[in-house]
């Protein structure tokens, strides 16, 4: 069937020493010794470790599709490739930022302040940062007033990547240095304090 | 608090305590609350010319995600286009701009700010070399990661186009942006939308009939990031210069 | 452009600076080259009968068993979950290429290469089964799987069933190390991966690899043995490590030309790098240290006669220099691949720490280990005659 001799195989070079040049038939004598008689060579028989080994190999795949099954987390491939327990669990985390509406549920006016002037599409927590905890129960503590300063010039300090559109000041030719919510109202920025404080710039 | 008593201001924290714990049980419970995936196909939107490089949405997504100090996901790239030489634009992203950017004096070069985030792929590369399953596209069109399966081997890393997806060095596994996806769940917005001043940045349900981005995909000039590598991204960025990688 | 404290020159999306594969992974294309490039050699003897390599035929065998035992030791060392590594065989994900890996290994190890080197061991453990004493004797007995028939019957359907196992078998070295480019070569967000070309190359390159790797083995046992060296065979070997390995150079300057001639969007950062952070790994060690000079001195004995020491010494240096440029291939795809940004716009720098989990220290034990196991395994399993003892 297949062009392997045991002519090609065994026994042509001296080095590969190949088990039949010597051990073979002394290995073959005691193997039938052991056996206590004479091994029929019938192909069955001659298989049979083969045999085994197919089995062995089939056994260790049916062992590992059972333990698969076993071991496999539960929902998976419910929805996709992926474990279904795992939509729930992205969907658990804790929020931080309340969301504004939340905020205006019970600051009424900084939220209708804000509503009336140019900061009105910016959401409290921009300014004061995330605020759910304090929000879910306000007695937990105080959040800390935004230091007007740096929070105004991250947004309006002039800068040539920013719109042109979006209004930046300089502030130290703007403010020369003052606090900006002691002529602007952080909420409502527009209005009020500016208003005959300061007679003009620019 | 000069304008609510105080008994009325606990009156209203006790009716948002009732709402939130609500939500809460609603979302404990093994039937969770009317949100239905099969309802929604999530993406964003975003508008090059509203964005300020304030750098809120990239404070704001570490705040909300408790996203590590050195990775990001999300990040304000600032681009500089000196002339004709789109091919190699100056770009900077100190901190991923979290702390926003120092301001750049008036020069002879073009500049502007491109967010950036996970693209939340329809197609996406991410997905395809997950080995085990640990990431995955979510019914509602989120790409998520499965912390309690992923193996770190990091081939979703190297196959994201983008560089949106990082190890968490503490749990050693696979994080990105989840869009959200705990609050997008619930009717809220994005961390970063919300922290968003100028609405640069928009939360976008494109099975939802009522969302504004549809007049925004139709109104505008939209583009997507690397359109070449055909992932089927659903971040829509419009007026994006062709400079921006 | 200005470097930064990181290494990091021009702009690099924020968390691209810190490299994903580390030198583990340089390992691990390395180490399954070095499998399937044995086997390979093994197999030409018993498939396509070439007789005069006959001598190292086991040898080659048992070297790719000791290297494919280790090849998996460097990817579970890098994951970030090791004990998770599991999941790969629950729930393999069908269009990932990395998940595939662990069954195309589990194949190549316990249907191809473990039955093909105890059907050929056979007579012989069984032999030694029987004549050995103590723990050896249990061993080998192990060995036998309980057969002891080995009757010429046997034997001869052992030879005729190994010989159908590596017909399989050369097909799945061949796709294991192919496999493994197709991890790298499928990436289509890095181009300096993304090629077609990628799984040849790692199977001539792996080739390559193995055949040197065997060829200096066979020579460094044979010195330690005292045993005479078969020049027939070290010459035949010698001539297919050539004519492999300038198909691989072909193949490698094909990929280079048409990257250079194409010249896309990626052009730019990718001849940046390899005229400055690359140069010395590739240009100098891959391309003329570690390719061109091997060849030529391999070309040298092809046209020329020489005496068979000079041959031996010929041939010790090209296998080392081989060896050194398999090795930098492999470093300039797995490293090289992630020093550029994927904006094309900066480069970061790969800092090799010594003795951290991903350090060269655990590299070095892990570059060991295969030649402990084929230490033992010679011992165990001798793949030469040896009339003095037992
Ligand atoms: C543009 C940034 C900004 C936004 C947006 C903003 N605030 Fe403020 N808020 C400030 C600053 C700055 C202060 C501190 C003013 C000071 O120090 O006097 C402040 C103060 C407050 C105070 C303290 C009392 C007061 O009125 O001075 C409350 C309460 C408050 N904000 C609530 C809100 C709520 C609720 C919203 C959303 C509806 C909101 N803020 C939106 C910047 C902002
Ligand atoms: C998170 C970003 C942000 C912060 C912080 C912020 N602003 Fe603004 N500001 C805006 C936006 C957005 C507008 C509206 C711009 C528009 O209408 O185009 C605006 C508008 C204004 C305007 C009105 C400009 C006009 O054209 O009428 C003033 C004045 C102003 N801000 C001052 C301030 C001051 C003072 C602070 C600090 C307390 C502050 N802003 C903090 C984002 C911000
Ligand atoms: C001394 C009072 C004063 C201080 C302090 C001050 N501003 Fe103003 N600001 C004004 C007045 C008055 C205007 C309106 C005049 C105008 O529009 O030219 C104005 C206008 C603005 C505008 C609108 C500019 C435009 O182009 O529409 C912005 C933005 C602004 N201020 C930001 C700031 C910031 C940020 C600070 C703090 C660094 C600050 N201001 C501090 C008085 C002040
Ligand atoms: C349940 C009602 C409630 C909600 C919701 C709520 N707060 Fe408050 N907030 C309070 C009360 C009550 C105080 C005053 C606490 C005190 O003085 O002890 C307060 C105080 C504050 C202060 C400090 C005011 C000062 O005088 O310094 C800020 C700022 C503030 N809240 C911001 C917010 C923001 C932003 C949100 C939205 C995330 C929010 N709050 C949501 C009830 C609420």
């Amino acid at each position: 069937m297949f062009p392997v001799t045991s002519e090609h195989r065994r026994g042509n070079n001296p080095l590969t020493g190949q088990a039949s040049n010597e051990c073979d038939p002394a290995c073959a004598k005691q193997a039938r010794g052991d056996k206590g008689g004479s091994v029929p060579d019938s192909p069955l028989r001659n298989g049979a470790h083969l045999i085994l080994l197919l089995a062995a190999l089939l056994a260790g795949i049916a062992i590992f599709l059972v333990v698969r099954q076993a071991v496999i987390p539960e929902g998976f491939g419910l929805y996709g490739h992926y474990r279904a327990g795992a939509l729930k669990d992205n969907r658990m985390k804790p929020v931080s930022f309340a969301g504004r509406e939340v905020c205006a549920g019970c600051h009424f006016d900084p939220d209708e302040a804000l509503r009336a002037g140019k900061h009105g599409k910016i959401s409290c927590e921009t300014c004061h940062g995330p605020q759910s905890a304090h929000a879910a129960d306000p007695a937990s503590g105080v959040p800390a007033k935004p230091n007007a300063q740096g929070l105004c010039r991250r947004c309006h300090e002039s800068d040539a990547a920013k719109p042109a559109h979006f209004p930046q000041v300089a502030s130290v030719s703007h403010s020369g240095g003052a606090a900006c919510n002691s002529c602007h109202e952080p909420h409502k920025p527009g209005f009020a304090k500016i208003a005959g404080e300061r007679s003009g710039k620019k | 608090m000069k304008d609510l008593s105080r008994r009325q201001l606990f009156e209203k924290a006790g009716r948002f305590l009732i709402l939130s714990n609500a939500a809460a049980a609603a979302l404990n419970s093994a039937e969770p609350n009317p949100y239905s995936t099969a309802d929604h196909w999530w993406g964003m939107t975003i508008d090059i010319d509203q964005c300020i490089g304030c750098g809120n949405c990239a404070a704001a997504c570490q705040a909300e995600n408790k996203v590590p100090e050195e990775f990001h996901r999300t990040w304000i790239e600032r681009y500089q286009v000196q002339g004709d030489d789109y091919q190699h634009p100056q770009v900077e992203s100190p901190h991923g701009g979290r702390e926003g950017f120092t301001p750049l004096p008036e020069s002879a070069a073009k500049s502007f700010y491109v967010p950036k985030l996970c693209n939340h792929c329809a197609t996406s590369p991410c997905v395809q070399v997950c080995p085990v399953g640990a990431t995955f596209e979510s019914p509602d069109g989120v790409v998520l990661v499965d912390e309690s399966y992923c193996v770190g081997c990091r081939y979703c890393v190297q196959a994201c186009p983008y560089g949106t997806r990082f190890i968490h060095p503490e749990k050693q596994v696979a994080d990105k942006c989840t869009l959200c996806y705990h609050r997008i769940t619930q009717g809220l917005t994005t961390a970063c939308a919300e922290a968003c001043p100028t609405g640069a940045r928009k939360l976008a349900d494109l099975k939802d009939p009522k969302d504004p981005v549809h007049e925004f995909l139709r109104t505008n000039t939209i583009q997507v990031l690397k359109p070449q590598m055909a992932t089927g991204s659903k971040v829509y960025y419009k007026n994006l210069d062709g400079a921006v990688r | 452009m200005l470097m930064g404290p990181t290494g990091v020159e021009g702009f690099m999306y924020p968390n691209e600076v810190e490299l994903q594969w580390s030198v583990l992974i340089v390992l691990y294309p390395f180490i399954t080259g070095l499998v399937a490039g044995a086997f390979i050699l093994a197999s030409l003897e018993r498939v396509f009968k070439v007789e005069a390599v006959k001598p190292t035929y086991r040898l080659a065998l048992l070297t790719a068993l000791a290297f494919l035992i280790v090849a998996p030791l460097p990817l579970q060392m890098h994951l970030g979950h090791p004990e998770r590594s599991f999941e790969m065989y629950l729930t393999p994900h069908r269009s990932s290429a990395m998940a595939m890996f662990g069954f195309i290994y589990l194949w190549y190890l316990m249907v191809v290469l473990l039955v093909e080197i105890w059907l050929d061991y056979r007579a012989e453990i069984v032999h030694r089964s029987q004549t050995s004493k103590g723990l050896l004797k249990f061993v080998y007995t192990l060995l036998t799987l309980g057969s002891k028939n080995v009757s010429p019957g046997a034997l001869r359907l052992d030879d005729r069933v190994g010989y159908i196992v590596t017909l399989i078998g050369i097909p799945s070295a061949f796709l294991l190390h192919g496999y493994v480019g197709f991890i790298f070569g499928s990436v289509k967000a890095n181009a300096w991966w993304s090629t077609p070309l990628m799984p040849i190359v790692f199977l001539f390159s792996a080739m390559v690899s193995g055949i040197a790797a065997v060829m200096l083995i066979y020579m460094a046992v044979s010195w330690y043995q005292k045993r005479p060296i078969d020049m027939r065979c070290l010459d035949t070997i010698a001539k297919y490590l050539f004519y492999v390995f300038l198909i691989d150079f072909s193949l490698e300057m094909l990929d280079l030309v048409h990257r250079i001639y194409e010249a896309d969007e990626s052009f730019h950062s990718l001849d940046f790098m390899v005229h400055t952070r690359l140069f010395f790994s590739q240009v100098v060690l891959q391309i003329w240290i570690g390719t061109i000079l091997p060849l030529a001195l391999l070309a040298v004995t092809q046209v020329r006669t020489f005496t068979e020491a000079v041959r031996r010494g010929i041939y010790a240096s090209a296998g080392l220099l081989t060896m050194v440029g398999i090795f930098a291939m492999r470093w300039n795809v797995v490293i090289g691949g992630q020093l550029f940004s994927k904006s094309y716009l900066g480069y970061t720098t790969y800092k090799l720490e010594f003795a951290t989990r991903e350090g060269l220290l655990p590299s070095i034990l892990l570059m060991i280990l295969p030649f402990l196991i084929l230490w033992t395994l010679v011992k165990l399993l001798p793949p030469f005659e040896e009339r003095h003892s037992l």
